[in-house]
């Protein structure tokens, strides 16, 4: 293990700095010339005659996405594109390349995935789905990253809202939505096979087929291994992550193309060693690890009902059940079920009506590590039932203006009646111009843990015990009124710009009205305001050159009632205050790829000193290489700047552990 | 003197770069027109609703604009858009709509022109034509078979070029006629794969 000096480190970062920009000079030279040419002064193009176009060569170039440019929310799309030339292996990885989502990586098996502040191990405030089923944890009010994974050449695109979209998923969506869409079976019907090995390893396997005239399927299969994180004077954690996942899609319609069939399931299995409450600053490598085994599967399936090209239905069912064992026969179990409906419906010419509802009860069984504690309640059963309805109206005001008005509304067997509404103004200000603005209150509904909690003794760490509170008392959700107002311009496919502002007012009423937030300092947050600015600027100049900058900014005030005296009272947040980042790729020859991507996130403080998390700067690079149309090779590199850095701190440890330098190849056939 | 010859060694390798990357891309661009794949799609659409006749009543609807409805995921970048907006076709400029989600009530269909129809929609494509064959709108797809399910035109993408096909029994239903130059150029099908009725 290569341990730099902080001097060393420095040094390095400004080299690759002053190289970066010195690429960027470069290119800015060489696209003077060429776009000239390229621009084909358009006001001609509609002149060219029909033979004219059908001797034009078409170029392979991706574009910029554009389906969001009238979306009255803070939206960013990622494409399967943007995936490949990220180098990244599993879905948090590709993730770090939305704009103002804050991605950190706590351990090889956790992360940290928020947008708009109050990050941590389980972010309770973003809703993930994938193909419409909730990847929301009814366990730990937050998503389990490390169980969410596909073969990533099955993504099709990764659709990103940050903001409330409550009024149309649901509770928990209030600081973003992220919506991962897997490709239609019968844009799989290439098989693929993908192996990497290096500083972590892994392989995924895809086969597709046609089995009727509109009915397509494929099966997927895929390992990964990752051993990479050390601890703060850069020994290795030993910390052990071994991952195998498969699954399958199929999708069917008749033949008249009313009816449609989705159905899709994935099994998992993953064995963890994660080096939990350790002592990180002994020098050798005996630590004790936990080993965990996490597993499980879902199934679901989803029915489209095209009536006619004004109306159309989706029904869609979903089962989920997860395991957690820890050491110490410790247990984590969940079980959900799903049903939801929907219905879009354009009553006329001004009016696009969706409304639907639906159904879910989740079940979570918590088993002791030791029953030998009186003060222990466990085993117990939760159960949680949950039933909505929503409408929304997307109405078309005049050629320029659209409004969208709707609201959520859930019954929740806890805490009762809830509403989420929501209204959003687009304006198409001016062609290539968008202004919107949206006002909506969300919620995040209580969870399991928010009744039960594991405090740690701090003389003697094998003294865990499990208290049970707000038992008797109902629950009020925490709720967050936000204001929000962008703009967007774009220039042709070269440039675009989006920017987006928001004021959010939060009422954490969970934890502030539990019986012991003395013990939980950190949990015991009465209100909140966050205000905070998102930009992104995309730059295409040329075809074989992209640039993509983007920043956040946030600044919370946590107006906390705290009583615990030796802890400061403006440290609850671990949401660095600027995070910027700038990707660049390049088409340098007809078959090589050289990607760029370079992070920078601000200081993020801890409770106490040695858990703060100091500002980092980070390089990711790729080399690609295809050999020919079915194979590729690719050379990639994390954290090239720097043998290791913290990037989040979720607790567990003394202190954070630290992200290390990675290199490693990848060869992918398609066949 | 060291200060002077790295100066003259960093002007010199600035030169030189400069020189390579302003005399390499020239073959590129010099020979053929080279679009991008969706800026074609869009350029071609723009030509077919050129050469379409529409019936009289559609076309003196008293509306300024010729209406090209875009239904399902937008699949053109933004500069294949420019491309076609506002552009002029029979005394009337383009205006692009977009119905993202694929729905659209019967009345925005009856002011469409040309309907192109994102791949996005490829499984309900049946009964989306079994819709639109009561409406005189073109309609244009790059959903491979599009002709012969019912459509009116497909565009395919055959190695680096642009192709067509067209189903001229399909326009003529619908009370459209295509100018003969398109229809030599095109590849002729029949609705072959019956789904609707």
């Amino acid at each position: 293990m290569l341990k730099s000096s902080p001097f060393e480190v420095v040094l390095i970062t400004k080299k690759i700095i002053r190289w970066i920009s010195r690429i960027l000079l470069w290119t800015v030279f060489c696209y003077a010339y060429p776009v000239n040419v390229l621009a084909n002064e358009p006001e001609g193009l509609d002149k060219l005659s029909i033979e004219e176009l059908m001797g034009s060569k078409v170029i392979s170039a991706t574009r910029t996405e554009q389906q969001l440019t009238d979306t009255a929310a803070a939206a960013y799309v990622i494409t399967q594109d943007d995936i490949r030339r990220s180098g990244a292996t599993n879905i948090p990885e590709a993730l770090r390349m939305v704009p103002g989502l804050h991605v950190a990586r706590i351990s090889s098996t956790k992360w940290a995935i928020s947008a708009r502040g109050f990050n941590g191990l389980v972010a309770d405030k973003l809703l993930v789905l994938m193909d419409g089923r909730s990847l929301y944890s009814p366990i730990n009010k937050g998503v389990y990253w490390d169980i969410q994974d596909r073969v990533l050449d099955d993504i099709e695109r990764i659709e990103v809202i940050r903001g409330p979209g409550a009024s149309v998923w649901g509770a928990n969506a209030a600081n973003g939505v992220i919506n991962i869409i897997t490709k239609h079976s019968a844009d799989t019907m290439e098989g693929s096979a993908t192996l990497f090995g290096g500083d972590k390893y892994g392989a995924g396997l895809r086969k597709g087929w046609q089995f009727d005239d509109q009915g397509y399927a494929r099966v997927y299969g895929k390992f990964l291994r990752d051993e990479s994180f050390a601890n703060r004077i850069g020994n290795d954690t030993n910390e052990e992550w071994t991952s195998g996942r498969g699954g399958f899609r199929m999708d069917w319609a008749n033949s008249d193309g009313k009816h449609a069939l989705m159905a899709q399931g994935d099994i998992y299995y993953g064995v963890y060693n994660q080096n939990d409450a350790k002592n990180q600053d002994i020098p050798s490598n005996d630590f004790s690890l936990n080993r965990t085994v996490k597993k499980g599967g879902n199934i679901m399936a989803r029915w489209n009902y095209n009536q006619s090209l004004a109306s159309r239905m989706t029904a869609q069912f979903f089962y989920d059940a997860f395991q957690e064992n820890q050491s110490l026969n410790r247990s984590l179990n969940s079980e959900t079920v799903d049903f939801d409906f929907q219905h879009v419906l354009a009553v006329n010419e001004a009016h696009e009506l969706t409304w639907g509802f639906n159904y879910r009860l989740s079940l979570v069984q918590l088993k002791p590590f030791n029953s030998g504690i009186a003060k222990e309640y466990f085993p117990k059963t939760f159960q949680n039932n949950r039933f909505s309805v929503f409408f929304q109206d997307k109405w078309r005001w005049s050629d320029d203006v659209e409004i969208t008005l709707g609201s959520k509304f859930e019954h929740h067997n806890n805490n009762g009646f809830e509403y989420e509404p929501s209204l959003r103004i687009l304006w198409k200000a001016a062609n290539q111009h968008r202004v919107w603005a949206g006002v909506s209150r969300a919620v995040r509904l209580p969870a399991v843990t928010d009744l039960s909690a594991n405090v740690f003794f701090e003389n003697d760490p094998n003294l865990k015990q499990v208290f049970e509170f707000n038992q008797y008392q109902k629950l009020k959700s925490d709720e967050v009124v936000s204001y929000e107002l962008g703009y967007r311009y774009w220039n042709s496919d070269s440039f675009s710009f989006d920017v987006a502002a928001y004021y959010n007012q939060y009422n954490n009423n969970l934890v502030a009205n539990n019986e012991f937030s003395d013990l939980f300092p950190e949990q015991s947050i009465k209100k909140s305001t966050t205000l905070g600015l998102e930009a992104v600027v995309a730059w295409h100049p040329v075809d074989w050159a992209r640039f993509q900058l983007s920043t956040s900014f946030i600044n919370m005030e946590i107006k906390s009632i705290r009583k615990i005296p030796n802890v400061s009272p403006e440290t609850t947040s671990q949401d660095p205050r600027f995070l910027w980042a700038f990707r660049s790729s390049f088409d340098i020859a007809p078959a090589v790829e050289v990607d760029f991507w370079l992070r920078y996130a601000d200081s993020a403080s801890g409770v106490l000193v040695a858990q703060a998390i100091p500002s980092y700067v980070t390089l990711d690079a790729r080399l690609a290489w295809k050999l020919n149309k079915n194979l590729e090779l690719a050379f990639i590199a994390n954290n090239l700047n720097d043998s290791q850095h913290p990037e989040f701190y979720d607790g567990f440890t003394p202190n954070p552990l630290q992200a290390e330098r990675m290199f490693w190849l990848q060869g992918s056939l398609k066949y | 003197m060291a200060f002077f010859v790295s100066t003259m060694t960093k002007t010199l390798r600035f030169l030189s770069v400069l020189i390579l990357i302003v005399i390499l891309p020239l073959p590129a661009f010099a020979q053929e027109k080279v679009f991008g794949e969706d800026t074609l799609k869009a350029l071609y659409s723009y030509k077919f609703a050129l050469f379409t006749e529409w019936p009289e009543a559609k076309l003196n609807d008293g509306n300024a604009s010729l209406e090209f409805c875009i239904i399902g995921r937008n699949p053109f970048g933004q500069s294949a858009l420019d491309a076609i907006q506002d552009k002029p076709i029979k005394d009337k400029s383009i205006h692009v709509e977009m119905y993202n989600s694929g729905v659209l009530s019967d009345e925005s269909l009856n002011n469409c022109h040309v309907a192109f129809i994102s791949s996005s929609e490829l499984q309900r494509l049946p009964a989306l034509l079994n819709s639109l064959q009561h409406f005189s709108v073109l309609t244009i797809s790059d959903i491979p078979g599009f002709s012969r399910h019912g459509g009116m035109i497909t565009l395919i993408k055959s190695g680096d070029h642009i192709q067509f096909e067209i189903n001229p029994d399909a326009i003529n239903q619908v009370g459209l006629a295509i100018s003969s130059k398109i229809i030599e150029l095109a590849t002729l099908v029949k609705t072959t794969k019956q789904g609707h009725e």
